[in-house]
């Protein structure tokens, strides 16, 4: 279960590894839109060898949808705007329009920013040692935040930790990534983005149950 | 997944091939001195700031508002204190600069049909500035000043300092000349025919004291004015010590020593709090009553025909009318009023008889001058007033606003802090100093703003005055909620169609800002340092409001918006004048303590901060138009003559049928209760201002909407027989309609109103299912049904009131509500 | 890899970024003690200093004194008590100190016995001194700062042209001086301090007979030249036509119209307009003959009778200038500033002169004007209103 030992630069990385990896992209591509360099990377296929691994993995409905929308986009004069425009449709107007990005809007009482849960966020960071970038003025419980983290236990070998905020994740993500597919959007990237993440948590969960000293 | 290893385990993964796809952590290991206050920020601390609500502890901790209380001072605080919370971290924030889409690609050249539900794209504040900056350049080029408008200004955040209009304007006023409105939308019939009839608005008048009605009065009379309601609220930081006076009225009412007679159709929360007696009456026939009562006054001989003849002018220019000598040979009798206003003739006999047979203090509120033909019922209200000759006498008169930021509580004499100049400096000229408004008016009747853009070059009458309507090109809305407070949604929306660009500034997604091209983010007032008058009318002393939390998210405050603006065009250090938020407060503080002197003595600015608050004694019991009528000649009115003017000679010169010489009782558009499109439309729906919200200020605090919502939709109020005879039950979703517009809302079943009234509070959300002209409403704005007409030729004021709507059970999939974050568990039964 | 893939996530690279806590600045003001920037000829010290200090209730006078200039300055002259409060002259200072005798007086008797009771009383011993000063011109300071010495040439020039003025006026120098030894006491009553630039003004103005004034400052109107019979109070604004000067008074014409009703006593500028130029004493008002009356029309807007009426006044010399101009622009920077606290000020000519109280009426108590500083402002905006100007855009 431990996967943080280190092997010299192997080929394929150690699952830990693996999945800090792809939490930490998760966390870049819901942290924010996607600069004009950033989309032309994508354009170049750079993601391919990423998409083929995902569509090995289980993932290939979804992985068809992004590629699909950067195929799509390709085609369109404003690219990067119009990604940007899906990206602000989805999580950052009021919480009717969009799915967003925060614990707090899906949980607790009331559903508010700033719940109750960006307070456990930010006090289980102080309890890492860990900070937030000053450039990014967000809430804690914001997705890219959490994920952020998740790749920081994945990376570091919390295991239980991250066991914990897997589950802790999937107390929400769900209705999330239900919320984003009722946007209209003008590629489908973001919403199979968040299905992909959703159904990726729930397969890490499972996993774990499954694998649990009491099963 | 693969069976033998059930975790997430990505054949053939390297890190090599996510590393081009990542961007750096967001996270950031700290050093461990650090650590303590930087991301949890244990400390705990109580603030005081204030706000329309009254003024607040709150408890900040981790950098969170975690507690809200009422300050000391404050003795009946309002339970929307408690919404506050909801309100700084309202899931509606604008948290980004964000501009449409389709705007940002071609600019005014958009497609301005699809407002309102269009693609935005975030953007950075200074792409934001710059677009906004780039537009006024275009619009003052190519067009004028006839093309910018900017009168867009409302209910602001509280504070002096901050207050958001004055930061629009003064960063216009030093770009160019503009398009700049008359008038408002909550007293614009009464604040233009008062000035005619008493010499002042009166209805932002300091009316007499409390204490001195308790005393003097033998009968008060609320006319459609609703206090207990309306004083939860305050222009300024509300100090609520009118609840004080209105408890011991409710006292002396149990002890039978006062009468007190509620008119108004509804059973208001007044008339609830006070155990006071009611007059029903038919919705907007308040006239026809009120010529009823004069009636009766005149041929019992009831009237006070000395004070007519000394302190008013052309009472018989009025009296042929009243007593059916005129044109319409119609005398104004009880009995007719009886067919009107639904009230027996012989209740109305005694009404009169009741006013006349001791001191009696007649309260209007604003609600029947929000009507067509409003102008009339304040006009009349007066003549009743002059005829009971009470006026200036201790606890007799009239009072139009004794519902409104403590008026009736003494003033202290103490000067308040001013504010930040919305003028240009002294001397200093716009970077546009073109003038040419093209033949258009530079200033139009607020309330007829949308016709300016729907009929455009339109010549209008307005107040003696003829107003060419300018088509405006480009609006900017400064904490002013538009599409909350203007009338007829769908004719809006055909409006919005014309302009080129719309930027709105706020802290949260109100239906303005969707409509809007460039989206601000304006940081909430608790997230900035601030001075208030304590008390608008009682100048009970001066508030700090001490910053609670930082701007959240992109947010900014208004200041430094508006200062990165002016910053394009290099006039950014005149705009500030070269000082930062906290040596502004200080030199408003300052200024004001000086000003009071040694007359009201206040703290150096550093030692006020700190405690965050100075009072002033109590001021002296005082009585409205008491100097007017001890000597009538030296402290004359403001009217033409400087007497009250029953019948005004200058009003009549206008010619204006819709407003003649002296008040008259005119049929409305339409009416319920037997009165114009009442069969098809039986339903009169008031717009009155909301028990729980300040107009649509904290109608997207979760946790206050909660406390009244009904399936997440606005109540509409509505009898048990309206309900019963629809089939409709207390929590139902229902749809109410008329030929202008739809909205879904929730039935809130009453016993406190009548059959044939509905109330829809103004202030909801509008939130339409999509742009379509008629789209239904989902969460229930009143102003997706009301007309926009204005009152009449004179005052141009909008007629909200006048409007009637019919209400069904609302069957099918209900739509989710689109209006504002809330709660998402609606569910159509 | 593993290490490329760290440094790329950046996790232990950046230092700590510190997650801003509001931290409230309070800026202290600190008060500019603007500098009297005097022409100290040789002063004579004279040795009165402890017996004031010792008798007099002037401890704190003397500790005020102390942060002038009057006491410490880079000449090393010294203005003490006697100086400026005791006349240098034989004469003089006898009636001075016979009139001083009252304030021992209140002192043994515990009037003024200590610093509160001072303080209370400061602004009306103030009074006596600054009268005392304009009655014998200053002469105590002008021991030292004598108009025949000083070269305006060498002067700030915000300071050169109000100097020679003054000067070629002989005024005294606490017309405009006051405070500069002591705490000015402050005035419960303050008046717009916009009104002494126009009394300066005035002060200023070379008067013709015959010529059409405007006066700067509400005041009396007295029936008599020694003025001592009050006729009535005089407007900020009104016109009045000077007829001849003797000693301090002036006697002018006022003629304006009035109504019908009532006592006559409110005079208005314009036929039908509320502008008030002067309001009387009832018995002055009846006066058929001081009062002439020209002729009288019915004002279509009320149907009040209007009558076109004169009269002749005696005034206090010096506070009127030729042009309503200096008068407007005070009053505009009034209105300006007080009236867009709340909302954006109407334009002057949005509404007429009638119309212009009772809006004015109805907001002015949520500014801080004082009594004087709201007729002012609302004569202008009157006067300024869409009777006499089109709207300025």
């Amino acid at each position: 279960m431990n996967a943080s030992t280190v092997t010299p630069e192997p080929a394929e990385a150690a699952p830990a590894d693996q999945r800090a990896a792809l939490y930490a992209w998760f966390a870049t591509l819901y942290a924010r839109e996607l600069s004009e360099a950033q989309l032309q990377t994508w354009f170049s296929g750079a993601a391919e060898p990423l998409f083929d691994v995902l569509a090995q993995a289980g993932f290939a409905a979804e992985v068809q949808d992004m590629q699909g929308a950067i195929n799509a986009l390709r085609d369109l004069p404003d690219a990067q705007l119009e990604l940007a425009a899906d990206y602000t449709m989805c999580f950052l107007l009021d919480v009717k329009s969009s799915a967003l990005p925060y614990a707090s809007c899906y949980l607790g009482e009331h559903k508010t920013l700033f719940g109750p849960e960006e307070k456990a966020m930010r006090e289980k960071l102080e309890r890492y040692g860990l900070g937030l970038d000053s450039n990014y003025p967000e809430a804690a419980d914001h997705l890219a935040i959490q994920l952020e983290l998740l790749s920081w236990l994945a990376m570091t070998g919390k295991a239980l930790d991250e066991q914990e905020l897997v589950a802790s994740l999937l107390r929400w993500v769900p209705e999330f990534s239900q919320k984003c597919q009722t946007i209209v959007t003008q590629v489908a990237f973001y919403p199979a983005l968040s299905r992909m993440l959703c159904r990726l948590l729930q397969e890490e969960s499972a996993a774990l149950t499954d694998l649990s000293p009491q099963n | 997944m693969t069976q033998n290893s059930r975790r997430v385990f990505l054949k053939g993964l390297s890190l090599a091939t996510v590393a081009a796809l990542v961007s750096p952590s967001l996270l950031l290991s700290r050093e461990s001195e650090a650590k303590a206050a930087a991301v949890t920020g244990s400390g705990t601390d109580w603030k005081i700031t204030g706000s329309h609500w009254g003024a607040i502890r709150a408890r900040v901790a981790g950098g969170k508002v975690v507690e809200i209380k009422a300050f000391e001072f404050d003795k009946y605080p309002t339970e929307m204190i408690q919404g506050i919370i909801g309100l700084i971290y309202s899931p509606s924030r604008i948290r980004y600069p964000m501009v449409r889409l389709d705007w940002l690609k071609n600019g005014h050249k958009s497609d301005t049909t699809q407002r309102g539900d269009n693609r935005f794209v975030r953007v950075t504040w200074d792409q934001a500035l710059d677009l906004f900056y780039s537009e006024l350049e275009r619009v003052q080029t190519s067009y004028g000043p006839w093309a910018m408008h900017t009168g867009l200004v409302g209910w602001r955040q509280t504070g002096q300092f901050h207050t958001c209009g004055n930061h629009m304007l003064r960063a216009m006023n030093m770009h160019g000349h503009t398009i700049s409105t008359a008038g408002d939308y909550s007293t614009g019939a009464g604040q233009v025919i008062l000035p005619y009839v008493l010499g002042s608005t009166e209805v932002y008048s300091q009316g007499t004291s409390w204490e001195v009605i308790l005393k003097e009065s033998k009968t008060v009379i609320f006319w459609a004015s609703d206090p207990v309601k309306n004083l939860q609220v305050g222009w300024n930081c509300e100090t609520h010590e009118s609840f004080a006076y209105l408890e011991q009225l409710k006292n002396k009412i149990a002890k039978k020593e006062i009468r007190v007679i509620s008119i108004d159709p509804v059973k208001s929360k007044t008339q609830n709090y006070l155990g006071c007696e009611k007059q029903y009456v038919n919705p907007l026939t308040d006239v026809a009553l009120m010529m009823g009562l004069a009636h009766t006054l005149y041929t019992e001989k009831l009237h006070d025909q000395q004070f007519l003849d000394a302190y008013t002018l052309g009472f018989e220019k009025f009296l042929p009318y009243l007593l059916g000598q005129g044109a319409d040979k119609t005398a104004k009798t009880p009995e007719w009023a009886e067919k009107i206003c639904g009230v027996k003739a012989q209740q109305i006999r005694e009404l009169a008889r009741l006013m006349a047979s001791g001191r009696t203090q007649l309260i209007f509120g604003w609600a029947v001058q929000r009507q067509q033909h409003g102008e009339q019922p304040y006009w009349m209200g007066a003549v009743l007033a002059a005829m009971l000759g009470q006026i200036g006498l201790p606890g007799g008169g009239i009072s139009y606003a004794h519902h409104y930021s403590s008026i009736g509580v003494p003033s202290s004499g103490a000067a308040m802090p001013g504010s930040f100049p919305l003028n240009l400096d002294p001397g200093k000229k716009p970077k546009y100093t073109n003038t040419d408004y093209k033949g258009y008016s530079p200033m139009i009747p607020c309330a007829r703003a949308i016709d300016a853009l729907l009929e455009p070059g339109k010549v209008i009458d307005y107040n003696g005055q003829k107003v060419k309507l300018p088509p405006y090109k480009m609006a900017i809305y400064s904490g002013c909620n538009q599409w909350h407070r203007q009338q007829d949604r769908n004719r809006m929306k055909k409006a919005f169609h014309r302009l080129e660009t719309v930027v709105a500034v706020d802290y949260t997604w109100t239906a303005t800002c969707r409509f809007a091209d460039i989206v601000l983010p304006a940081c909430t007032q608790f997230e900035r340092n601030d001075i208030d008058a304590y008390g608008s009318y009682s100048g009970r002393g001066v508030i700090a409001m001490q910053k609670l939390v930082d701007p959240l998210f992109s947010s900014k405050t208004d200041f430094e918006i508006f200062r990165g603006l002016t910053q394009r065009f290099g006039r950014d250090k005149e705009y500030s004048r070269n000082m930062d938020e906290m040596q502004w407060l200080a030199f408003l503080y300052e200024n004001c303590r000086k000003e009071n002197g040694s007359k009201f003595p206040m703290p150096p600015f550093k030692e006020f901060w700190a405690k965050g608050f100075v009072l002033f004694p109590a001021g002296k019991p005082w009585v409205r138009h008491a100097d007017f009528r001890e000597d009538a000649e030296i402290n004359a009115l403001g009217t033409p003559s400087g007497f009250i003017e029953i019948f005004s000679r200058k009003i009549a010169s206008y010619n204006y049928a819709d407003c003649p010489g002296h008040p008259v009782w005119m049929e409305k558009s339409e009416r319920s209760h037997g009165g114009p499109n009442s069969k098809r439309f039986p339903l009169w729906m008031q717009s009155a201002h909301p028990d729980k919200r300040l107009h649509s200020q904290m109608c997207d605090s979760e946790p206050m909407r909660a406390t009244y919502a009904i399936q997440g939709r606005e109540p509409l109020f509505m009898s048990p027989e309206d309900a019963r005879q629809r089939g409709i039950k207390h929590g139902d979703l229902v749809r109410v309609f008329n030929d202008r517009g739809q909205a879904l809302v929730g039935a809130h079943v009453s016993s406190d109103f009548p059959k044939g009234v509905v109330r829809l509070q103004e202030g909801a959300w509008y939130g339409p299912t999509g742009p379509e002209i008629g789209a239904l409403d989902t969460y229930g704005d009143p102003n997706t049904m009301t007309q926009d007409i204005g009152t009449s030729s004179l005052a141009q004021a909008i007629s909200a009131n006048t409007c009637v709507v019919e209400v069904e059970k609302y069957k099918g999939k209900a739509p989710a509500v689109t209006a504002f974050g809330g709660p998402t568990e609606v569910m159509p039964k | 890899m593993k290490k490329i893939w760290i440094w790329l996530r950046n996790l232990f690279c950046k230092p700590a970024a510190k997650i801003g806590l509001g931290v409230l600045v309070t800026v202290g003001f600190i008060a500019g003690i603007l500098a009297w920037q005097g022409f100290n000829a040789g002063m004579a010290a004279t040795n009165t200093e402890e017996f004031c200090v010792s008798c007099h209730t002037m401890h704190q006078n003397q500790e005020e004194l102390k942060e002038t200039v009057h006491w410490s300055n880079r000449s090393g002259v010294r203005a003490q008590c006697s100086d400026c409060h005791v006349p240098h002259d034989f004469t003089d200072k006898m009636a001075r100190k016979i009139q001083a005798s009252v304030e021992v007086w209140s002192h043994l008797t515990g009037k003024i016995d200590t610093p509160e009771k001072f303080e209370a009383n400061r602004a009306r011993l103030a009074q006596n001194e600054w009268d005392r000063f304009k009655a014998n011109g200053s002469k105590e300071c002008r021991t030292c700062h004598d108009y025949n010495s000083m070269d305006f040439e060498k002067m700030r020039e915000t300071s050169r042209e109000a100097m020679r003025g003054a000067a070629e006026r002989n005024q005294s120098c606490v017309d405009c001086h006051q405070g500069i030894a002591h705490k000015k006491p402050e005035k419960t009553d303050a008046r717009n301090p916009a009104f002494d630039g126009l009394i300066q003004a005035a002060g200023n103005e070379s008067v013709k007979v015959g010529g059409t004034y405007f006066n700067v400052y509400p005041r009396e109107l007295y029936l008599d030249e020694a003025m001592s019979k009050v006729a009535g109070k005089l407007e900020v604004g009104a016109p009045v036509k000077v007829l001849q000067e003797k000693g301090d008074a002036q006697q002018v014409e006022v003629s304006a119209w009035r109504k019908s009703k009532g006592f006559g006593r409110v005079w208005y500028g314009h036929f039908a307009k509320n502008i008030t130029v002067a309001t009387l004493e009832k018995a002055v008002a009846q006066d058929k003959q001081l009062v002439k009356i020209a002729e009288s029309k019915e004002d279509p807007n009320t149907g009040l009778i209007w009558q076109k009426s004169s009269a002749t006044f005696w005034i206090k010399k010096g506070e009127v200038v030729a042009s309503t101009d200096p008068i407007w622009s005070v009053a505009k920077d009034s209105y300006k500033n007080s009236c867009s606290v709340c909302h954006k000020q109407p334009d002057e000519a949005h509404f007429d002169a009638n119309t212009w109280p009772g809006l004015f009426g109805g907001m002015v108590g949520f500014t801080s004007m004082d009594k004087d500083t709201q007729g002012l402002v609302l004569k202008y905006l009157q006067n300024n209103s869409s009777d006499f100007k089109k709207p300025s855009h």
